[in-house]
């Protein structure tokens, strides 16, 4: 018998990958000792009995918030306000878009057409890559989703990262219900609706909730009424691990890049509004004083916050110009209202991408202060280089996301967390700030900031970091980039 | 087609030995986490043991990949770097400036409509330096990845935190911000906090209704989108080795939402599954 594994390379034409790996099978996984005793190997080991393991439905607004399908979510639902009427099923994101995923969800979408049951809900299907969907199209899966009025969208991205025509005006949509197969379903990701609940499940989940246009439909259970008017039941999926008859594709999309590329010359045009050249960030320097507060984060603040997704996309060349949706999402604390921070210099309060631009024209460096996981989410770069492109000098939390910490020590800034966590209490918003000891910035020796009251009144606190000794290179050279171009030179 | 099987070959021409050099220096059997890990240590053979969640470590990843968004920062950023060639095997995917909004067509059109500029530049920039390009069209990154260029044992790196989906094919993968893939690209090492490793036995099989999505779905419940924070997550037992490479996928995809710096799974044995399984 072949391995899962091998079984994909295989079936995705990469027998030389599975003959390698064959050879040397022993160091391709887990010693037998640590599978047979994991607790003496691991730092924390989870015990998960699939033959137990029911449809779940994370959501709405967070992945983490495990709810069973059927009757427990009828309760959540009720007792959250969480609208039941299910308006769209979305199947796709780099998550659950393989063929194995389309077969299964269209095994569930065949029975339906086959018992004379409409979709109560539209349909959406994003295939992984065009292997994938000129194979399942061939196969007649597509057919099956096409025939409950789906509509296939691009083997790409779309809906999962923000890019869904859905709405003309998403501020003002209504209240509703979506469920997908993606993985995130943060508000506002899918379709810039903060009123849309999405729901995270499996594809073939998605495929039955959205022919039952119900959220808390359990097709264990429950039956749907046909267009004879007769009560019909949906049977277990059946999935497709991979193709009986192969993998195919006409044009898999792929460029390979010239041998020589020293004679191609790459154009980025002056008055490009896409794509922008970059020139190096200025070291932050050992003196910071007198920095301002830009805006105290309250609550999560992923990079969805920092720097949303959706039409922003269309700027991510170009760091000037999407330094204009610069922590538009974060919620402030002292108001707990979006992009609407205090300008000390006026008193007024502004957005937070001109507030900071007004600082950085009149010179002067600010601070953000978060609160737990700053930075979760993706890996976007932008979420750092905004701020220190438009002269934040440092982001201080509770605690980071690892992508997002990495970033900003990359960007030669500061990303600091509170030694004492309730120290983010003490920051208030006319608060003024002193790095007392940022010329001693040594690896494990803790930050001591100043923080200056309005009234006059002065507390140090102390602020963790985890920059070692390259990463504090970084930061002098002001940014790792900086570094690679002194030491190339 | 097979992408870069001579730079795969290399890497697991040097695994027994690097293997050797582990287990000498961790002094007990390895986890396949470490095993990966140790095997792409930028110093060669490892001399010491590394702390789990302590240690600061230099690693050589056997590729990187990046998405239109991502790419275009990155790419700015690595021809400042002032080389004429991407150090490791990398690719490019235009995934992430389509919209969805009427259907495939007309949706691709539009974006080629909207985003030429970009797409022309990516393309560009990727012939130039040496960087494989996937037009607008041609997938989403990480479906692509695990179909043309993961490998049981490699660790890339990739501009996006979902790159974990080569976790599926028993890949070390991490989501990157750009700037460490330009690190990388330039031919420098890739610093990771060495990680903690959160072992999930999986028992039993799935059956009826339940997937692969719903393992992930129930540790995301469990462990909360902090839970995996600067740890790898390694699954193993009966459950995993039943399970196919695409459903491994989906949980390593999503070990991003419960913060963990990547999943992944043996390349195992199996009992029983067929080539074209029937879950009925």
């Amino acid at each position: 018998m072949m391995k899962s594994m091998e079984r994909y390379l295989r079936s995705t034409g990469r027998d030389a990958v599975a003959d390698a790996a064959n050879e040397i099978a022993e160091h391709l996984t887990g010693d037998d000792e640590v599978y047979a005793n994991p607790e003496a190997y691991f730092d924390e080991v989870i015990e998960i009995n699939l033959d137990e393991l029911k449809p779940h439905i994370n959501g709405p607004f967070s992945p983490d918030l495990a709810t069973l399908a059927g009757a427990e979510m009828s309760a959540k639902a009720a007792a959250n306000d969480w609208p039941l009427n299910v308006e769209w099923g979305l199947i796709g994101s780099c998550t659950n878009s393989s063929y194995e995923d389309l077969s299964r969800a269209s095994s569930i979408a065949k029975q339906a057409f086959e018992k004379g049951v409409e979709a109560k809900a539209e349909f959406g299907i994003n295939p992984g890559s065009e292997q994938v969907r000129f194979t399942a199209e061939r196969d007649g899966l597509m057919q099956n989703f096409e025939n409950l009025g789906a509509k296939i969208f691009t083997n790409a991205c779309g809906p999962c990262i923000g890019q869904w025509g859905r709405y003309s005006d998403p501020k003002n949509a209504p209240k509703n219900t979506i469920v997908h197969s993606f993985n995130r379903n943060f508000a506002k990701r899918a379709d810039g609706n903060p009123n849309t609940h999405a729901f995270v499940t499996s594809p073939e989940m998605v495929a039955a909730i959205a022919i039952s246009g119900r959220l808390d439909f359990d097709p264990t259970t429950d039956t749907l009424t046909n267009k004879n008017g007769e009560q019909v039941k949906l049977d277990e999926p059946i999935g497709i691990e991979l193709p009986p008859k192969g993998f195919d594709v006409e044009d898999a999309g792929y460029q390979a890049p010239d041998v020589d590329g020293s004679a191609i010359s790459v154009a980025v045009a002056n008055d490009s509004q896409r794509l922008q050249l970059l020139t190096p960030f200025t070291p932050l320097g050992s003196v910071l004083n007198d920095t301002k507060l830009l805006i105290k984060a309250h609550g999560k603040c992923t990079t969805d916050h920092i720097s949303m997704a959706g039409p922003w996309l269309r700027y991510r060349g170009h760091l000037d110009n999407i330094s204009n949706n610069c922590l538009i999402g974060a919620v402030n604390a002292f108001n707990l209202k979006t992009d609407t921070v205090k300008n000390q210099l006026t008193g007024e309060y502004g957005a937070v991408p001109a507030t900071q631009r007004a600082y950085k024209a009149a010179g002067i460096s600010t601070i953000v202060v978060g609160d737990h996981n700053y930075g979760e989410g993706s890996s976007r770069e932008h979420a750092a280089m905004e701020p220190r492109h438009l002269g934040v000098a440092a982001v201080i939390v509770k605690s980071f996301a690892r992508i997002h910490e990495t970033n900003l020590k990359k960007q030669g800034m500061l990303g600091l967390t509170f030694s004492i966590e309730s120290d983010y209490d003490k920051i208030q918003e006319d608060d003024s700030f002193n790095f007392v000891d940022l010329a001693d910035f040594a690896p494990g020796k803790p930050l001591t900031l100043e923080v200056v009251h309005a009234d006059g009144s002065k507390e140090n606190i102390s602020l963790n970091h985890t920059y070692n000794a390259s990463q504090i290179e970084w930061f002098e050279a002001g940014s790792a980039l900086n570094l690679i171009k002194q030491q190339a030179s | 087609m097979v992408f870069d099987i001579e730079m795969i070959k290399e890497v697991y021409a040097k695994y027994p030995e690097r293997i050797a050099a582990a287990r000498a220096a961790v002094g007990k059997p390895l986890t396949l986490a470490e095993k990966i890990l140790y095997a792409h240590l930028w110093e060669g053979n490892a001399k010491t043991p590394y702390q789990r969640g302590g240690s600061y470590v230099d690693f050589a990843p056997d590729r990187i990949a990046c998405q239109d968004a991502t790419a275009q920062m990155a790419l700015l950023q690595f021809m400042q770097a002032g080389k004429t060639q991407v150090a490791v095997p990398t690719t490019v995917h235009c995934d992430h400036l389509i919209q969805a909004k009427i259907g495939a067509d007309k949706d691709l059109q539009n974006a080629m409509n909207q985003s030429s500029e970009v797409f022309n530049f990516l393309d560009s920039v990727s012939n130039k330096y040496g960087i494989g390009f996937w037009k607008p069209g041609a997938g989403i990154i990480h479906q692509v990845v695990l179909e043309n260029y993961a490998f049981p044992g490699g660790m890339m790196i990739g501009t996006d935190s979902h790159t974990v989906n080569a976790g599926g094919l028993g890949m070390v993968a991490i989501g990157v911000g750009g700037a460490d893939a330009v690190d990388v690209m330039a031919g420098m090492a890739w610093e990771l906090k060495f990680p903690k490793l959160i072992g999930i036995k999986l028992t039993g099989k799935l059956n009826g209704w339940s997937s692969p999505k719903d393992v992930i779905l129930k540790v995301a419940g469990i462990l909360t989108v902090k839970g995996g924070t600067g740890a790898i997550v390694e699954y193993f037992g009966e459950g995993a080795k039943s399970m196919s490479c695409t459903g491994k996928g989906t949980i390593s995809n999503m070990g991003a939402e419960i913060g963990a710096t990547t999943s992944t799974f043996g390349y195992d044995e199996i009992h029983g599954a067929l080539f074209a399984f029937n879950r009925s």
